[in-house]
């Protein structure tokens, strides 16, 4: 699971910043392991133009957060709520065991809370 | 050993505080049962019926010999989450008693008697700890003598392998006239336990982790205690008399034991507590595996949670790294340890930690399990170069 390209995402994270003055802000936790993420999104048109986060946890939920937000960049937001978790997935590229995946989706979790709260909608349902 | 436990060809399995593997003989009995003794017990008329009320009542007097009680003492529960739920719903705890329990409890005596506190409108204490990480003595005598209906504690904790002086506790709590229950799950696959002499009222463990099945478990009730208790499930077996009316309830420990028991689970019960009787000397030995294992540990970053002195299990986190990934990656090295709270949320709370590793042994382990574990870990660090 630790391939190259995932540790590579964990030890250099992407977007490990905090933005200045994000339009679309949201901490999420995993309760089970502890994962914490907080993800922020500088917003035009509906457009998203810059993207930041910050957090601790495992190598998955870091690494995809990571992977996630370079591949965010430059997507509407539309695109962001229309991902599946399936999509998530094959961003990560490993296959995750049972008990790991949450942790893989804790940042698209995340973001789409973000987002949601953005458009004044609240996201219905679980991960 | 390790040819009784045929699994442990394809993997190094250090977390036996979860689960024991199985002796082939303890699987071998259980099958010979069920081919050729088996049938349910206390009803039939039939000889089949006769031998097999033997074997589930011959486990309960070999159980009772294992704890050092008499067999009108020993239920049979499905492991000790029942048991711990079975005394919580039945012992004599009324709105403004004082329920103690430990920071290091298990979920499984932890939430049933935190749930009958909330039930009942009673008080629910938590001992702490002492700086060292073993349970704060000093804190729990100041605690029991203000009041204490009933103390509910681990014998020996999954987490920090501490053994607690159960003995000195009972004293405390019956002096004032209050009631000590014990959950043995993990110090009944490593320490010699008698009841009578620790002196408490309830005592339990599980028969999986004692090499044995899952869905049996053994709970230890005082005479004085259990002929007192109401039952906790109605249903057949457990009855004396029914009528349209009424119903009276047949004696303990048939009382607490409502519908077919595990019949099949109680033939392998017996033979894994004879198999842990005949290997107290392996057993003995598993101290050295954990004093070796804590030195070559000690080598590594690592914070080791708890008292210096162990039984059964080290827990402990790696800096830096996520304990998730750290049990991933050893399982991808061949290596089965543990990752999370270990089913004690207070106490991580306590340590400020989400989640910790935890290595257990059972008699199978030996030197080499250790060496492979720590070169795995070793790789581990080097690869998340932290």
């Amino acid at each position: 699971m630790y391939k190259e390209h995932l540790m590579d995402h964990y030890k250099h994270p992407r977007h490990n910043k905090t933005l200045e003055n994000p339009q679309a802000e949201r901490y999420e936790k995993n309760p089970s392991c502890g994962d914490e993420l907080t993800l922020q999104f500088t917003i035009s048109d509906d457009d998203i133009i810059d993207v930041g986060f910050t957090g601790q946890g495992c190598a998955i939920s870091i690494a995809a957060a990571s992977m996630l937000l370079e591949e965010l960049l430059g997507k509407s937001v539309d695109d962001v709520l229309a991902m599946t978790r399936e999509d998530m997935l094959e961003l990560i590229g490993v296959p995750l065991t049972t008990m790991r995946v949450k942790c893989g989706l804790l940042g698209l979790h995340t973001a789409k809370k973000a987002l949601y709260q953005y458009k004044g909608k609240t996201l219905q349902g679980e991960w | 050993m390790k040819e009784q436990f045929p699994v442990l060809e394809t993997v190094t399995y250090l977390d036996t505080a979860a689960t024991a593997q199985k002796p082939l003989r303890v699987l071998q009995a259980q099958t010979a049962f069920a081919l050729t003794r088996y049938a349910n017990v206390h009803r039939g008329l039939y000889q089949l019926a006769e031998a097999a009320t033997k074997t589930y009542e011959g486990t309960r007097q070999v159980a009772a010999s294992f704890l050092g009680a008499e067999k009108k003492e020993i239920v049979f529960t499905k492991g000790t989450t029942e048991a711990m739920n079975l005394l919580a719903h039945t012992l004599p705890i009324k709105k403004g008693d004082r329920i103690i329990t430990t920071v290091l409890d298990h979920h499984s005596t932890f939430v049933p008697f935190q749930q009958l506190a909330q039930r009942v409108k009673a008080e629910f204490i938590v001992l702490p700890l002492a700086k060292d990480g073993s349970l704060d003595m000093k804190a729990a005598q100041k605690e029991i003598k203000k009041g204490c209906a009933v103390l509910a504690t681990t014998h020996l904790s999954n987490v920090t392998g501490e053994v607690l002086d159960v003995k000195q506790l009972a004293e405390w709590v019956h002096k004032q006239k209050g009631l000590i229950v014990i959950d043995g799950a993990q110090a009944a696959a490593h320490l010699k336990v008698n009841v009578k002499e620790l002196g408490v009222d309830a005592y339990a463990f599980s028969g999986h982790k004692v090499y044995g099945p899952t869905g049996i478990g053994v709970l230890y009730i005082q005479e004085k205690l259990i002929t007192t208790l109401p039952p906790y499930q109605f249903g057949g077996e457990m009855i004396d008399q029914v009528t349209i009316k009424k119903t009276t309830f047949a004696n303990p420990p048939a009382r607490f034991e409502a519908g077919t028991p595990p019949i099949i689970e109680a033939a392998g019960l017996m033979e894994a507590l004879r198999f842990v009787a005949e290997h107290r000397d392996l057993i003995a030995k598993e101290e050295d595996l954990v004093e070796y294992a804590q030195k070559r540990l000690k080598a590594l970053p690592v914070t080791i949670i708890g008292p210096e002195n162990k039984t059964g299990c080290i827990s402990f986190t790696l800096e830096k790294i996520h304990p998730h990934d750290v049990a991933q990656f050893l399982d991808e090295q061949g290596v089965a340890i543990r990752a999370g709270h270990h089913c004690t949320q207070p106490l991580h709370d306590s340590l400020g930690i989400p989640a910790s590793n935890r290595i257990s042994f059972g008699v199978y382990n030996d030197k080499e399990d250790i060496d492979v574990c720590i070169d795995a870990l070793k790789k581990c660090v080097e690869v998340f170069d932290v």
